[in-house]
């Protein structure tokens, strides 16, 4: 074999070697991936909120139908409609319904669905992870740590208090009809209705005549 | 010649690993070892998960060594290149620094050993295999609502800090401002790190009271230094006027809570985590890959009104 192949195999070899030895990246790619480009909440909870929260609101149940099986199979209803953090007893639920303002507390109006059901509708207190794990459409594997997966359930809130929560304890008042979407979670060890509150994401009020 | 070319060519391709494809995970022996490195052995509660998760080891039938940080970042790193040089098969591990202890994961994956984080998280989505770590962000809200509600929304507080350099620290003191906060009438008079140390916060809260007379509350970031808290504030002769908030779910914290000394605590438990835990490494070590990046462990709001079903129950 002639030298100069001899050569050209071996220069071949070393490229190999060299190519395989560096990995090349995007270098945005890889801020991103180690996390040097900052996370900022309030952005991913406005898309959340603009290109997500619709769907969710459309695909989840009507309260009065939830409360049903809530009552007669618990385990039916975290199964078919909650969803589940991690290791944890506790469930989130989207929901949906309409029902007239029976009163308005300092912390949450409510609402009567019929005769025999009635809900709370948070007001005061709009905290915790319901709307982010309700919806379903929130991984906490897509975050680089706990502190920016929680800044989404903060800056979510925000917006629930901003849209929806300001707007209707201006106008909410009893006998009026109040058509809603919302988010709870409810224990697995504690099915007790009474004590849950819904964070409303989605509001419309009217007369209760008009409907 | 062609054979001498041959030759050659198969001595390149040995020489770099590179070429032949050489994983160090899947040529990897079994040492039957799996290493428990804890951040400290200086507080009750880490001492729970260390042993919790090398007892469970051990019960999957691998020998288990427990190694002591003692919050030291350098130690955590010795402790590494041992357990790398020793060829252990998992590491179950509570790290000192969320940023600083990324390196050493980081080290042990490349040397083929898989890292499973225990209740403090590293910042890094694919250096250790899986984490489990308590939701303390979500803890503290829970526990910022109970704590708004019991001082009617005003008053005057004190925060004490656990270690700054340990995410812990923050997402409970985050998921406690993010609705502390929204309520003007509560001020804080004063916020300082005790590092978690029972000893430390007593001192940080007597120095504290003697600057602010007017305390109605203190927020600790872990139980321990609740307790500590309370020791300060029962030499001052306090205890009826200032109302102590801890977080773990430590026994001394739930007796405090029954006995009216503590206003609430939020539990964790670290040993579903440390057990969890060596599971999962045990799942890795015959062959499972899939593993979620992190997994969060809900915590439980422990008040006066549901003390009594933790009294018996951890």
């Amino acid at each position: 074999m002639s030298k100069v192949i001899k050569y050209t195999i071996g220069i071949l070899a070393a490229f190999l070697v060299l190519y395989l030895s560096l990995d090349i990246q995007n270098l945005e790619k890889h801020k991103t991936a180690s996390g040097k480009t900052k996370f900022i909440a309030s952005e991913y909870a406005a898309r959340f909120w603009n290109d997500s929260l619709s769907l969710c609101i459309a695909n989840a149940p009507q309260m009065i139908d939830l409360l049903k099986i809530i009552r007669e199979n618990p385990g039916k209803a975290f199964e078919k409609y909650g969803h589940k953090l991690g290791i944890s007893k506790t469930r989130y639920f989207m929901v949906r319904g309409k029902g007239v303002i029976e009163k308005v507390e300092d912390e949450y109006l409510v609402l009567a669905l019929d005769e025999n059901s009635k809900i709370k509708i948070a007001i005061d207190f709009i905290y915790g992870n319901a709307v982010r794990d309700g919806s379903g459409k929130v991984n906490v594997d897509d975050f680089l740590n706990m502190t920016d997966f929680n800044n989404v359930s903060v800056a979510i809130n925000k917006l629930v208090k901003e849209k929806v929560v300001t707007r209707l304890v201006k106008s909410a008042t009893p006998g009026k009809l109040l058509e809603f979407a919302g988010a709870m979670e409810l224990s697995e060890e504690n099915t007790d209705l009474a004590a849950v509150l819904i964070l409303p994401v989605s509001v419309k009020l009217s007369d209760g005549k008009s409907e | 010649m062609k054979r001498s070319l041959l030759t050659k060519l198969l001595l390149i391709l040995l020489l770099f690993p590179g070429i032949n494809g050489c994983n160090n995970t899947s040529k990897k022996k079994h040492s039957n070892k799996i290493a428990v490195v804890i951040s400290t052995l200086n507080n009750p509660w880490f001492v729970v998960l260390g042993e919790s998760a090398a007892a469970r080891a051990r019960e999957l039938g691998y020998d288990a060594q427990i190694f002591d940080s003692q919050n030291n970042s350098a130690k955590e790193a010795e402790h590494f290149d041992n357990i790398i040089a020793m060829g252990y098969d998992a590491i179950l591990f509570n790290p000192t620094d969320a940023d600083g202890s990324v390196l050493n994961v980081k080290r042990a994956k490349e040397a083929g050993i898989p890292t499973f984080c225990m209740d403090r998280e590293i910042n890094s989505r694919d250096a250790a295999t899986t984490q489990l770590l308590s939701d303390s962000f979500t803890g503290c809200v829970k526990l910022g609502q109970y704590f708004v509600r019991q001082m009617a929304k005003k008053g005057n507080y004190v925060e004490i800090l656990g270690l700054v350099g340990d995410n812990n620290t923050w997402n409970r003191s985050n998921g406690f401002h993010s609705v502390v906060d929204e309520f003007p009438g509560l001020k804080m008079a004063a916020q300082q790190s005790a590092d978690f140390d029972r000893n430390k916060a007593m001192d940080v809260m007597e120095t504290i009271m003697q600057a602010n007379p007017n305390i109605d509350a203190v927020f600790c970031g872990n139980d321990a230094m609740a307790l500590g808290a309370y020791q300060a504030v029962l030499a001052a002769g306090k205890t009826d006027k200032v109302k102590i908030f801890g977080f773990d779910g430590s026994k001394d914290a739930i007796d405090g809570i029954a006995a009216g000394k503590i206003a609430a605590t939020v539990m964790q438990f670290p040993v579903l985590m440390s057990r969890t835990s060596a599971d999962l490494a045990d799942q890795y070590i015959k062959g499972k890959r899939d593993f979620s990046t992190k997994t969060p462990v809900e915590v439980v709001l422990v008040t006066s009104e549901n003390v009594s079903k933790y009294q018996t129950e951890k």
